[in-house]
């Protein structure tokens, strides 16, 4: 999230566009509601009905993968209205950038792309640069050049009446949400899964950039892109790395290209060779030194030729991989197109699996027509500790890190996962104890120092960071920044400053602040520097001050020369006033400085001639602006580019790929409020089994009807690749749409069922696809063809 | 006049008395549902669960005796026909019979087996009693009724049962405590009352008996 | 303790029934196997072990294309004059200062005339345990100054606690907002059973949610109680009386002394 839960309270129009929070993220709903109660908009996106489109104003049933389609629409709107803030788009983006001469987008191409690794080379994707390697700003937004006008240019094919055949919105309706979104600021974009789970998934998430940076969206209370994140902790594993592309703190993962740390820097730059070795010393403690490239060579590199990404990891089983820890993952029904996972499984050496229930996963050797003396793989299941019963921090949607203690001990030889983890660790390095062996040394040399029975504290410590020299604990992130490279350590360095000088910022539970804005900043610890709200310098106009009265975030004082506020100020130095080049930056982690409305290629340096970079922007690996593309599956043609109807980018795992002759309908598939993810725990809750005790497909009035099928009877599901049988609830709350002219049918499945539990039911996993976005990874869970017939 | 008369056979003497023990039951562990005064009769049977378990025990073992009772004899359907021919003797007999309760006497025209007092006792316990057992079976099967129609059966259940409750203390007096009339009694053991009191009470039913010569000597 | 309320806000439920859950956890109340009814519902009734649940209503406008979802947490009402206390044979429902029914379950027999007399058939007798039972409104946390369970874990703030005048106030605050979007709003518990201690706000009228529109005493209750009880009670005891004066009277006239003589003496007492 760039801001908070408690932020949406201040939002004056919410789009909800790929999540359904109210079902699976009800604390969501608190925090919308005293918005709503202040007289803000709600407009609801989904396939279907769903309870949070209950509580919409304006609700749209989109086909399932077409979002971008209409919020190309959205932004042809705001240009075409000049409905975009000019203050902010010249100020705090990149829009009067210009685009070098070389960028070119044709037949839903971009320049740059080879056909036969389907990847995108990026040098066109770049600024025209002046002598000093910085980027030409145009004096007029209508200069060709311009990002504004790559943007226009883009987005003019996306008129409202295209948007309607593709996504089968009406067209009045997408107007209306564009006139709502526009007259009510700030507005908030909420997203989850529904947005990030399709082959276009981080493109759709660029519109919403494009959008909210185009009107002034961005740095203010209320104003913000809401990723809700599914699991208490997901933002922390995510900040801990558990991406295979970063390290934690969102370090770049070193390849093996960069054979040394100087590779590293040169390639991504002296903004992420600080935190590397700073991470580096965290890890490796007094055995990182500048002369030993801070054990730079102990740690692993990927080969991207062979990187074994999420998913398509289950094909390399057995030969790449020999041992599989899981812990709390129950990837056997968790997994598209999950027939290939058992399998997979039965081909290692060792599975283990550290859960609090014995889930599908765990017992994955006995799963449906399997003999489980045909598995080879040695099991072991090591019961773990539930939430209540460990002590840590948890970081959640808010990047808010919070202290828990123990609630309950863990039952019998339950225990938690760090005790796991570090019980195994402990082993390991003692049976490699006098080993000479070189890849043993990452083991033997690292600093490993979390007590005799590891201290979850000691692990916070740790990310906090601590100046090497005395041992002290880092007091802040400025102790980290303004710390002397190698002499500083930090596990994240965005976590710096979160145990403060000795006291836990993470369990602190002070008041609701006096601003009326909700920031609590006294209420655990926000990263990075417990700002609630990123990039609220962009809520200051030219003078530093607020623009907003009702909405002050922060501002400069001149009298003390200094940023202060109700928020954290998110500069790059609190002493540089607004009239410094340093004081106008409101997007101090781009390498711009500015919002990136288009993902140029571009790596900032200290001075012209400066070899070594300050840093590298993240790229988006299929584009700089999202174009719409059909699904992996998709029951109709691309209209806007009929020569590239699909990403171009997007890995296809999936063997069988389905048309829409044989499996005519769109099936999404999703969670339900009494459910969580693969049900690995709530299966095993009586309670929640009670009220909602079985899988179920949802199809129109209209499906059933054709279909031979009335609500309650069973129906069979089929793709491609699978087939499941569960109950139908035939309603209202999906309706038959037209796309491209055509009667369109979507059927939704929610996924959270597999043989084990207290609730057994069929896994809608073995219907969907494996195709995974580009960028991420993610599988297009959202979208595959289906077919349907009635079952007894 | 020393001779005797057979009045009820055996099958409708079963009956009498085994409606008699549900009815007493049934009024007890009803009573105890109904009241949390009358709560505490409960613990004569074992607590308010058993009484209600007796209640529905007793209520069905009678609905069925009578179901019984009017397939396999003839004299149970003739007694319920009779006792709705109510006849301007029947009233004539009636009219009286307060004086009669009271122990005096009023002449009354010859009345058939069953006088107009004993009718009007049948008549009020066979309307009350079927009023009482469709309300109960209602009531029995509540959650599978509808709402409306148990809502209906309560107090219809209730005010039959108080009402041939009131009956049945008239009947019991008039059987057991009423000097003149108890001579009936003996009629519900062993079938047969005095010959003189057939003649007194129901006189052209005696009349009838002696022209099919089915006096019979005592002893 | 001064009179209680909880109001209900339709508009901002979202169905997701973690009240039900709540209720179960707190009272200790069994899982009971379910399955999916239509719409998400798998909780069709009340149950002796199921004190509350969310009834869902899908409703289509096709003309307009519109589409409600309406949510419903259902509980007993604890009316001020309730039907089920009137009913009760066994004076185990009482109310309290606060504003609760309760069902005092020593004293409970399981007869269920409760059951039936309730407008909306809220409480349930457990077959096993002959004892009925309902939602107690929490009277255990809100005496020791808890919300009721389900309030507490209200995330969408549908559920409001508090004193009943202020209650009332947040209702009608709420009827006049929801009122603009939805003409039809209407609070429904203040009208009827003398005001109830759990306030709704709908969106729409109560027969769309299945509610009764105007509950009331059932009058069969009435006739029931205040009629077929008193007026039996005096065929009754008068018929204790008439037997009493017989025997009196029949002792008097001697015919008990002579009755043998009596019943001896020939004569005609036919209407000769």
């Amino acid at each position: 999230m760039t801001n908070s839960w408690q932020d949406m309270s201040n939002t004056a129009c919410f789009f909800i566009a790929g999540s359904n929070c109210a079902e699976n993220h009800p604390i969501a709903m608190r925090w919308i509601n005293k918005a709503r109660d202040k007289g803000a908009k709600v407009i609801v996106v989904d396939p279907r009905f769903t309870r949070t489109a209950a509580q919409a104003d304006i609700f749209a049933q989109i086909r399932p993968g077409t979002d971008i389609a209409y919020l190309g629409a959205i932004i042809k709107y705001i240009i075409d209205k000049k409905e975009y803030d000019e203050f902010y788009i010249k100020n705090f983006t990149n829009a009067y950038y210009k685009v070098s001469k070389d960028y070119k987008f044709t037949d839903g191409l971009f320049s740059g792309y080879n056909a036969q690794t389907k990847k995108y080379a990026y040098p066109t994707w770049g600024y025209q640069l002046d002598e000093n390697r910085k980027p030409i700003v145009a004096t007029s937004l209508d200069d060709p050049d311009t990002v504004f006008s790559k943007v226009k240019e883009m987005y003019a094919k996306y008129t409202m009446a295209t948007a309607e055949a593709i996504s089968g919105i009406p067209a009045e309706k997408i107007k209306e949400m564009a006139e709502t979104f526009c007259k009510h600021r700030p507005g908030s974009f909420l997203y989850a899964l529904g947005m990030t789970q399709h082959t276009t998934g981080v493109q759709g998430i660029r519109a919403y950039a494009v959008i909210q940076l185009l009107l002034g969206n961005i740095g203010k209370a209320g104003g913000s892109i809401q990723a809700l994140r599914g699991e208490p902790n997901v933002q922390g594993s995510t900040d801990m790395a558990n991406l295979i592309s970063n390290l934690p703190g969102y370090i770049p993962y070193p390849t093996n290209a960069q054979k040394t740390l100087a590779d590293f820097q040169l390639k991504h730059g002296s903004a992420q060779y600080k935190p590397l070795v700073a991470l580096l010393k965290a890890w490796f403690g007094a055995n990182a030194t500048a002369e030993n490239d801070y054990c730079y060579d102990l740690l692993p590199k990927t080969n991207p030729a062979n990187t074994p990404t999420f998913v398509n990891m289950y094909s390399r089983m057995g030969s790449q991989f020999k041992l599989m820890f899981s812990f709390g993952s129950n990837s056997l029904i968790s997994i598209p197109d999950c027939k290939m996972v058992g399998p997979a499984y039965d081909k290692l050496e060792m599975f283990v699996c550290a859960d609090i229930f014995e889930t599908e996963t765990a017992q994955f050797w006995r799963r449906p027509g399997i003999d489980p003396k045909d598995s080879a793989t040695e099991v072991i299941f090591l019961p773990a500790a539930f939430v209540y019963e460990k002590a840590g921090s948890m970081t959640n949607s808010s990047r808010l890190i919070q202290w828990k203690e123990v609630a309950l001990k863990p039952l019998n030889d339950c225990l938690p996962d760090l005790d796991i983890i570090d019980e195994v660790f402990k082993k390991v390095r003692d049976l490699y104890t006098g080993s000479a062996d070189p890849k043993d040394a990452t083991i033997l040399k690292a600093r490993w120092d979390y007590g005799h029975v590891a201290d979850p504290l000691k692990v916070l410590q740790e990310l906090n960071g601590y100046d090497e020299t005395t041992g002290q604990l880092l007091p802040n992130i400025g102790g980290y920044l303004n710390g002397e490279i190698g002499k500083v350590s930090t596990g994240c360095w965005q976590y710096a400053g979160v145990t403060g000088a000795g006291k836990n910022l993470a369990a602190q539970r002070g008041a609701p602040d006096a601003s009326g804005l909700r920031l609590d900043r006294n209420f655990a610890f926000a990263w990075p520097g417990n700002i609630r709200v990123l990039y609220n310098r962009a809520s200051c106009d030219e003078k530093g001050q607020p623009i907003d009265p009702t909405r002050k975030l922060i501002w400069w004082d001149p009298a003390q020369n200094l940023w202060v506020g109700n928020d954290g100020p998110d500069v790059v130095d609190k002493t540089k006033g607004p009239d410094t080049p340093e004081g106008k930056q409101a997007f101090r982690f781009n390498a711009e400085g500015v919002g990136r409305i288009f993902t140029a290629n571009y790596t900032s340096y200290p001075d012209a001639t400066a070899t070594i970079p300050i840093r590298s922007s993240g790229m988006t690996v299929d584009g700089p602006l999202p174009v719409m593309y059909e699904p992996t599956e998709s029951p109709t043609d691309n209209v806007l580019y009929p020569k590239q109807p699909k990403s171009p980018c997007a890995p296809v795992i999936s063997k069988e790929i389905g048309t829409a002759d044989e499996y005519p309908y769109v099936l999404t598939t999703y969670g339900v409020t009494e459910h969580f993810c693969a049900g690995g725990i709530t299966r095993n809750i009586p309670f929640l089994n009670e009220i909602m005790p079985e899988p179920f497909a949802e199809l129109s009035k209209n499906l059933g009807k054709k279909l031979g099928i009335k609500d309650g009877d069973k129906v069979e599901i089929y793709s491609a690749r699978g087939s499941v049988t569960v109950r139908a609830l035939v309603t209202d709350r999906l309706q038959t749409y037209k796309v491209n002219g055509k009667e369109q049918e979507t059927i939704g499945m929610p996924w959270s069922w597999g043989f084990a539990s207290l609730s057994p039911g069929p896994s809608t996993n073995f219907v969907t696809m494996a195709s995974l976005d580009p960028g991420a990874g993610t599988p297009e869970y959202k979208v595959c063809l289906v077919n349907a017939r009635r079952a007894k | 006049m020393n001779g005797k008369v057979k009045r009820f056979t055996a099958n409708t003497r079963m009956f009498h008395w085994i409606h008699a023990v549900c009815f007493v039951l049934l009024g007890l562990t009803g009573a105890a549902i109904i009241t949390s005064f009358l709560q505490p009769i409960s613990s004569i049977f074992g607590g308010i669960q058993v009484s209600r378990d007796i209640h529905r025990w007793a209520a069905g073992i009678f609905t069925a005796s009578i179901v019984i009772c009017f397939l396999i004899g003839p004299e149970l359907r003739s007694w319920a026909k009779t006792s709705f021919k109510f006849t301007k003797d029947d009233f004539a007999h009636a009219k009286n019979f307060l004086i009669e309760f009271m122990g005096g006497h009023k002449p009354f025209p010859p009345q058939g087996k069953f006088n107009g007092g004993e009718k009007l006792n049948s008549m009020l316990m066979i309307t009350g009693l079927l009023g009482i057992a469709i309300s109960g079976f209602i009531m029995w099967f509540a959650p599978s009724m509808p709402q409306w129609l148990v809502q209906w059966a309560q107090p219809i259940h209730s005010g039959f049962a108080l009402l041939i409750m009131a009956v049945f203390l008239a009947h019991f007096y008039l059987g057991v405590l009423h000097p003149d009339s108890n001579q009936a009694l003996m009629g519900m053991f062993n079938g047969y009352i005095p010959e003189k009191f057939a003649y007194e009470h129901y006189e052209a039913w005696y009349n009838e008996l002696k022209a099919e010569g089915k006096i019979e000597k005592v002893g | 303790m001064t009179q209680k309320m909880v109001f209900i806000d339709t508009s901002r439920c979202t169905g997701c029934k973690a009240c039900s859950v709540a209720c179960k956890a707190w009272n200790d109340l069994p899982a009971e196997k379910t399955q999916l009814i239509s719409s998400y519902q798998s909780q069709a009734d009340f149950t002796p072990n199921r004190w509350t649940y969310i009834n869902m209503t899908e409703r289509y406008e096709a003309e307009e294309g519109k589409m409600q979802w309406l949510m419903l947490k259902k509980q007993c009402f604890h009316c001020a004059d309730p039907a089920c206390m009137a009913a009760c044979p066994s004076k185990a429902i009482f109310k309290t200062d606060s504003g609760y029914t309760i069902i005092d379950q020593e004293k409970c027999i399981g007869c269920g005339y409760c059951v039936v007399n309730c407008p909306w058939g809220i409480p349930k007798t457990n077959k096993e345990t002959n004892k009925t039972t309902k939602c107690t409104g929490c009277i255990d946390r809100v005496e020791n100054g808890l919300k009721p369970a389900c309030v507490h874990t209200c995330q969408p703030g549908a559920l409001h606690f508090g004193d009943a005048g202020e209650m009332k106030e947040i209702a009608q605050e709420r009827l006049a907002e929801v009122k603009k979007e939805h003409p039809k709003a209407q609070l429904y518990g203040d009208a009827f059973m003398g005001g109830t201690t759990y306030l709704y706000l709908l969106l729409d009228d109560p027969t769309v949610y299945g509610l009764v529109e105007n509950p009331n005493k059932p009058i069969t209750l009435t006739l029931w109680k205040n009629i077929v009880h008193p007026l039996g009670g005096v065929a009754f005891g008068g018929a204790a009386l008439a037997v009493a004066a017989g025997v009196f009277s029949n002792f008097a006239m001697g015919n008990y002394r002579d009755r043998a003589k009596k019943i001896a003496e020939t004569h005609e007492k036919g209407g000769h």
